[in-house]
């Protein structure tokens, strides 16, 4: 504890432009703020038509007047506080804008179902093998083509799948949209790509 | 017709349908007995025959019963309807194995999928607050590539994000004032990109900027320097065009 005291003490010696969030903000109050980004990183909304998780940076920085610094300090001291609730601060950009929201740090039930979990699966197994674009009659020639599933099935899937962001569809043309690259790693996604090839 | 004569007719009649009957029931047998092989085969070796077939096959020897006579001949049509109901469970059976099969197969797949998934951790419901954006346009990606100085300049700027810009309104004679001033300050001059952007003010360089397009003023560029000149020849820069975008610094 007491390296960890002077390990701040030097930094702050070195940059003393940094205003330091203790500081600044009393216990009760971080109490406060943290029951709030609590709240706020939780919420679900809907964003052009697709859901949208947590908060944006710029609306965090609009609601508690902080600067950048600050505000991105204060989240770093956030993270370390829900790690304990088995819970991670996850950043991804949405438009050009940065987004905070909480994952959990272990498997948790998804909304999704079983059936939008095997077309998820495959769009991730045909995105993470090949290079050229991925069209939606891909797609259906995988899953419709050799019956696995139906056609109403496979649109219905890919429907949710662009409503809950885990895709963008783009003139016929599949690819990631955030929360896939959020709730999938890298390597995650190279594990389901080989499962995939399997069947 | 006596009744002698009525009854021999009756009895040759009897005669040919038992003869039609022995060579049908011998059809008909033989019928039974070809396709109880060909069941009792298909079973052993597990071999599925077709719904369409196996539904012609009953068709044809739907009505035999009809036709048999010894307990041997029944023995045949009874085997053969059990080859028919075997094969029919084992069709079923090796249908279900299949689709559960690739289902099973689908089923793990899809498992795998979720069991890889770290879920975004949020609460249920519809928000009861509408979402809205702050509408910064524009600005959103400028912010983005500048550095940690720019940002905070941005936030501090954005904390009055709603007032209005101030509008500089200028008379006639203003403009024709500072037209006077920026000929005695540029005509015949040369000058870096830098040193003009400090010599200037925001006015003036919208003054500038109108000058040049009004062609009251010409502007060429010889590799850093920018000269100004009056009355040029404009036919030998005809379709030769191009623009310097000046940040003036002089207030």
């Amino acid at each position: 504890m007491e390296e960890e005291f002077h390990n701040t003490d030097e930094v702050q010696g070195d940059k003393p432009e940094i205003v330091k969030l203790p500081a600044a903000i009393t216990d009760e109050e971080k109490s406060e703020l943290f029951k709030e980004l609590t709240t706020i990183l939780s919420r679900r909304w809907v964003k052009d038509k697709i859901f949208v998780f947590g908060s944006s940076e710029i609306d965090l920085l609009l609601a508690t007047r902080f600067d950048i610094d600050t505000l991105r300090e204060i989240i770093e001291e956030y993270k370390r506080f829900v790690e304990i609730l088995g819970l991670e601060v996850v950043e991804y950009t949405l438009d050009g804008e940065m987004w905070y929201s909480l994952k959990s740090a272990f498997y948790a039930p998804s909304e999704l179902m079983k059936s939008e979990f095997v077309v998820l699966g495959t769009i991730i197994g045909i995105l993470e093998t090949q290079t050229e674009p991925l069209l939606t009659k891909i797609i259906k020639e995988k899953l419709i083509d050799t019956n696995r599933m139906k056609a109403y099935q496979v649109d219905l899937c890919l429907r949710k799948l662009t409503q809950q962001g885990y895709i963008k569809r783009h003139q016929n043309v599949l690819s990631y949209n955030y929360r896939t690259l959020v709730e999938y790693g890298e390597e995650e996604r190279r594990k389901i790509a080989e499962e995939f090839r399997k069947i | 017709m006596t009744d002698q004569e009525s009854t021999d007719g009756a009895h040759s009649s009897e005669t040919t349908m038992i003869e039609e009957t022995s060579d049908w029931s011998e059809i008909i047998f033989q019928t039974l007995f070809e396709l109880e092989k060909k069941y009792s085969k298909s079973l052993r070796k597990k071999e599925v025959v077709g719904v369409i077939e196996s539904e012609n096959d009953r068709k044809r020897v739907s009505d035999a019963y009809i036709y048999l006579n010894s307990q041997r001949e029944s023995l045949v049509d009874s085997a053969l309807y059990e080859g028919f109901i075997d094969m029919g469970e084992l069709r079923e059976s090796s249908y279900l194995e299949q689709m559960f099969l690739l289902e099973q197969r689908l089923n793990n797949f899809g498992r795998f999928v979720a069991k890889s998934c770290q879920s975004i951790f949020f609460t249920m419901g519809k928000p009861t607050i509408e979402y809205s954006s702050v509408d910064l346009g524009a600005k959103l990606d400028l912010i983005e590539s500048e550095d940690m100085d720019e940002i905070k300049l941005f936030i501090r700027r954005n904390q009055d994000v709603l007032r209005v810009f101030e509008s500089t309104f200028l008379s006639y004679g203003d403009i024709v004032n500072y037209e006077k001033d920026l000929f005695e300050k540029l005509l015949n001059k040369r000058f870096k990109k830098k040193e003009l952007e400090g010599l200037l003010s925001v006015v003036e360089t919208e003054i500038l900027s109108k000058m040049i397009s009004e062609k009251k003023i010409r502007v060429v560029q010889q590799d850093d320097y920018l000269i100004f000149s009056k009355n040029g020849d404009y036919e030998e820069l005809k379709g030769i065009s191009s623009s310097v975008l000046l940040s003036p610094k002089k207030n």
